[in-house]
């Protein structure tokens, strides 16, 4: 690269020096971290950029029409999801193949939240219950068929072979034969770390999208489901609220923004209480309040990326 | 509908309180290893006032290895397969400067660069993560930055105890140090900050074998083979001049 212009002129590294052998061998080893953060960086990135459009497509749920579009919506919602786990997560599975995965968790920990924030968002839009975060491990660990061994194969010996430049070939033989037999016999497990942590946290930003959907079901006249979702988050709020024993900063982050959402939705919910639903619609948007409160919500539309899918 | 919040919520708590017995057990062993390491550290700091009694101050170093050996041995038991990493931060400053204390002493004892098998060799890990606990890469070389520094020190206080002969030797070494380091692509973390603190200490080491020569302190027979760093930097400075 560019800064290193003045090593080449005085390429003068003497070869045979062992302090320049080690360091050959640890630069190796360094790229090869390197370059699986990349790619594991690539593909959270194109997690979260999907997973905030199929959230704009659950936005567009809407009860008053009729019911295809629920159906419709959560099918299409339904089949995107998977598709994440089929197409990007079994990549990050394959990357974190026989590594420590805390080691790359930094790489994808925002496209994985995302994720968890679409399909929770998913699962609370289209009737069912959250997943615990079980349940959604149980869906990133993969069973390599027979049909996708080559591939893995491929990227093993790729590896291996980074290595072997290092030490004397003693890699190669103690690698690539003791896997190859395990392939043909059972199936390898692979799996794409799901963090707790990183799950609670998609589920303060799935509070975000609840409030939307609480102020939205107001202005299109479904009032009622303003209570349900107001309560709901009320009792994200206490989950929140009964987790004591974190170190993360992120997390006291959330816990505010969550704060602010419950409050928007329990104020919605309150003017349709005083006011009835449709003077409610109304009075959000005229009183002083109101337009404070328009305000709020239309700068939090820029985190959210809504409107430009591609995102930070 | 939707019951289950507080269910989710139960169970991460859960894993939290699991997670803090787990690194308030860890934090107890690196605290004890930690203070053994202070004390090779101590033991060693006799170089920069006494030649005589740099082998018995490597020889108990040595001994304190072992103590951080077993150490180590313990926090390997109590670190889950696979979760290296996620605990790390409790130990990767600790490692750092054990790792330097080694390389300290190998350099004191023989006169070269320790490796990364060597150093993890003596703190009974292995190299390999795929192999249980071991010493990371990036951990290594933070240590082995720490050395330079620590040698230039040392050039500048054996040039008191009347030694001219050690700044040139340390000059080689920490130079061949700077070019080992500038065959690494760094990313831009900790570990390239570290490295760029690295150009301090061999100009200090550099003013030092410039000062000697100047003077004609050095023994006759000495080798003209100081790296060629100091010889390429006055004359990209005299083109600048004229």
């Amino acid at each position: 690269s560019g800064r290193r212009g003045r090593d080449q002129d005085n390429a003068a590294v003497d070869e045979n020096n062992p302090v320049i052998q080690c360091f050959r061998e640890y630069a190796t080893i360094l790229d090869a971290k390197h370059d699986k953060y990349e790619r594991i960086v690539k593909i959270g990135r194109d997690i979260t950029i999907e997973s905030k459009r199929i959230i704009f497509l659950l936005h567009t749920i809407d009860p008053r029409q009729v019911k295809n579009n629920v159906r419709k919506v959560c099918e299409e919602a339904k089949e995107r999801l998977e598709a994440i786990f089929r197409n990007h997560f079994i990549n990050i599975a394959k990357e974190l193949k026989d590594q420590d995965p805390y080691q790359y968790s930094r790489a994808y920990t925002n496209g994985m939240q995302e994720f968890i924030e679409a399909y929770t968002f998913y699962e609370y839009s289209c009737g069912q219950d959250i997943s615990n975060w079980e349940s959604i491990q149980k869906k990133l660990t993969y069973e390599t068929t027979l049909q996708e061994t080559p591939t893995v194969a491929r990227s093993m010996k790729e590896q291996g072979g980074m290595e072997v430049v290092s030490s004397d070939g003693g890699l190669e033989t103690s690698a690539i034969p003791t896997t190859a037999p395990n392939n043909a016999e059972q199936p390898l497990k692979m799996a794409c770390l799901l963090n707790p942590q990183d799950f609670v946290l998609g589920l303060g930003d799935l509070s975000g999208e609840i409030m939307r959907t609480c102020v939205n079901s107001l202005g299109s006249g479904n009032s009622e489901s303003c209570f349900q979702h107001c309560r709901f988050m009320q009792e994200l709020y206490k989950g929140f609220l009964s987790v004591t024993a974190i170190r993360s900063r992120d997390f006291s982050h959330k816990m505010i923004t969550l704060r602010q959402s419950l409050l928007k939705s329990e104020n919605v919910c309150y003017n349709v209480t005083v006011r009835g639903g449709e003077a409610a619609k109304w009075g959000t948007t005229e009183d002083a309040a109101g337009a404070l409160f328009q305000l709020q919500l239309s700068k939090d539309d820029d985190d959210e990326g809504r409107y430009l899918p591609i995102g930070r | 509908m939707q019951n289950n919040v507080k269910s989710i919520f139960d169970s991460f708590n859960d894993y939290l309180v699991k997670e803090q017995e787990l690194r308030t057990e860890i934090r107890d062993i690196v605290r004890d290893i930690d203070q053994a390491a202070k004390e090779a550290a101590i033991v060693l700091q006799i170089i920069h006032s006494s030649m005589a009694d740099v082998p018995a101050a490597c020889a108990k170093a040595r001994t304190i290895f072992d103590t951080c050996r077993e150490g180590y041995g313990k926090l390997a038991t109590l670190i889950p397969a696979g979760q290296y990493y996620r605990y790390h931060d409790h130990w990767h400053y600790m490692t750092q400067r054990i790792v330097f204390l080694i390389a300290l002493t190998i350099y004191l004892e023989k006169g070269f660069l320790v490796n990364r098998e060597t150093a993890a060799e003596i703190l009974g890990l292995t190299i390999d993560q795929q192999h249980g606990f071991h010493l990371d890469i990036e951990d290594y070389l933070v240590g082995i930055l720490q050395l330079a520094s620590e040698l230039s020190r040392y050039a500048v206080n054996s040039v008191i105890l009347g030694d001219y002969e050690k700044p040139l030797m340390i000059s080689k070494f920490v130079a061949d140090l700077n070019s080992g380091f500038r065959l690494l692509n760094l990313k831009n973390d900790s570990l390239r900050k570290r490295f760029d603190a690295l150009k301090y200490d061999v100009k200090k080491i550099e003013e030092i074998v410039y000062d000697i020569s100047i003077r004609g302190l050095r023994a006759e027979g000495a080798p003209v083979t100081t790296a060629p760093v100091p010889t390429a930097e006055p004359a990209a400075e005299q083109a600048k001049q004229t």
